[in-house]
């Protein structure tokens, strides 16, 4: 069974940390400065991201952006990833995720990410979702 | 005698041409009678390869009767049936030893320009062959001109881009372009077992031949290709890639498919188009990237006898045979992709 229930439950808390992360004094310019136009498609529940990161936006759904990346996931794989538990690297290797693009401008943003998995998790606590922030 | 000439961008003629002489005691000249239009020749066609003078003879995939034997000639018969490998070498210097024909200081392509050697090429009613034993293979008397002709290019090049990936029985393939190589590779691919072959191409009726060669078609027009490829294999990407066009497109759709660690074969002639990833993705997608030159030196022989075996059946990409007379509108059908292959008979 998949942890989120329905797209609303992805934009809820993918969506929110992806705010956040654009957000944030310290960590939103150098996302920023990224460049990166990322298009995140979820499957089970299927639901789309579209993250400017120079725009500082995060659109729901689509967007008419031209993404620089695009990855494709099933969304428990980007809440898992959001807690620390996903090597990208061995993600897509192993077909847990896939990229349309360039690979390393990725990469290059997951340490700023993994700033944000503490964040993530207590997102979820404070919102009374032990469920998920145990998976 | 009559050639095919080219003169720039999309001028194709049939010409009035001296008749070739032996010019070295290891020439022969061979009456050809049966050749193709490649299509490394829409290159040419398009005026894309440097060196290439106007009025060249074109043409470098072909077979026929030898009329005519030089004094040094061992191996050749005058009389016989013979397919050509597109390009000579010597066999006999270091480079040869180690099958290594690129350098071999006699390399050359036939009818591709000046920088590839300058020899006259073969779409015409002689061709003069350069190093005849090495360059000739006897065709066996149980197999038409349609059947052994591809063995000194396209096939071999095939064959050699599936050998050369490593491909295993299981692992599964992309081929991009289901053209007369592409065609090609998925037959030389079924000899070797493996589970899943996708073409890619954007023509329908050369996907419906890939098709009945065992491949499972994937239409580039209407969608992205790598969808479908990752789509069929649980989101992984293809073992082996094998790109058979020669474009940047076709680049891009070969890197987009494969899966991490993939090997990627080019069998498609290139000229100036750029990398399609950066070095560092490449790297970090672990991919091995190879291009390869057909090795019909070294295969032919095998080749031919999976022919006669029956597990090969080059002749049946041949769409149109048309004359000699009639290249000018062959090349425009073959680069309209009207036809998948073309053959001219004098």
């Amino acid at each position: 069974m998949a942890y989120f229930k329905d797209r609303e439950e992805v934009y809820q808390y993918i969506g929110a940390i992806f705010e956040q992360a654009l957000s944030d004094p310290v960590l939103g310019p150098k996302f920023a400065e990224s460049g990166v136009v990322l298009k995140l498609v979820y499957t089970d529940p299927d639901s789309t991201l579209v993250v400017d990161m120079p725009g500082g936006k995060v659109y729901r759904d689509q967007a008419d952006l031209k993404p620089t990346v695009e990855m494709f996931m099933k969304a428990d794989v980007a809440h898992r990833f959001w807690l620390g538990k996903v090597n990208i690297g061995m993600a897509l290797a192993k077909g847990d995720m896939r990229a349309k693009g360039p690979v390393p401008k990725i990469l290059k943003l997951v340490p700023l990410a993994s700033s944000l998995y503490p964040r993530y998790r207590q997102m979820l606590v404070d919102d009374g979702r032990q469920d998920l922030a145990g998976a | 005698m009559k050639a095919v000439t080219m003169h720039g961008l999309k001028d194709v003629r049939v010409e009035d041409v001296p008749r070739p002489e032996i010019q070295e005691p290891s020439d022969v000249i061979l009456r050809m009678t049966t050749a193709a239009i490649c299509g490394s020749d829409l290159h040419l066609y398009h005026d894309k390869m440097p060196g290439l003078l106007p009025g060249s003879v074109v043409g470098h995939e072909f077979l026929g009767v030898v009329e005519e034997v030089g004094s040094a000639v061992r191996l050749v018969e005058a009389g016989k049936r013979y397919v050509a490998s597109f390009y000579p070498a010597c066999g006999a210097c270091a480079a040869c030893m180690r099958h290594d024909w690129r350098n071999c200081p006699f390399f050359a392509v036939f009818g591709f320009g000046e920088a590839f050697g300058g020899l006259h090429g073969s779409q015409a009613e002689y061709v003069r062959v350069p190093l005849a034993d090495m360059t000739l293979a006897p065709v066996p008397d149980s197999l038409t001109d349609e059947q052994a002709l591809f063995t000194g290019d396209i096939l071999s090049t095939a064959f050699t881009g599936v050998l050369k990936s490593g491909l295993q029985a299981g692992q599964t393939l992309a081929v991009v372009g289901a053209g007369p190589v592409g065609l090609l590779v998925v037959q030389c691919a079924q000899l070797v077992g493996p589970s899943k072959i996708f073409s890619i191409d954007l023509v329908p009726e050369r996907l419906k031949l890939a098709q009945s060669f065992g491949a499972i078609p994937i239409n580039a027009a209407e969608g992205d290709a790598s969808d479908a490829v990752f789509e069929q294999t649980g989101f992984l990407g293809v073992d082996v890639v094998i790109e058979a066009v020669g474009n940047a497109k076709s680049l891009e759709t070969a890197w987009s498919v494969a899966r991490t660690g993939a090997t990627i074969v080019i069998v498609g002639v290139l000229v100036d188009e750029p990398w399609p990833i950066s070095c560092g993705d490449n790297w970090l997608r672990a991919l091995t990237v190879k291009p390869i030159l057909g090795d019909c030196l070294t295969y032919r022989y095998d080749i031919l006898k999976l022919i006669e075996a029956g597990k090969l059946r080059p002749e049946a990409i041949i769409s149109h045979t048309m004359r000699l007379d009639d290249a000018t509108e062959a090349y425009e059908m073959f680069d309209s992709r009207q036809a998948t292959k073309i053959l001219l008979k004098p």
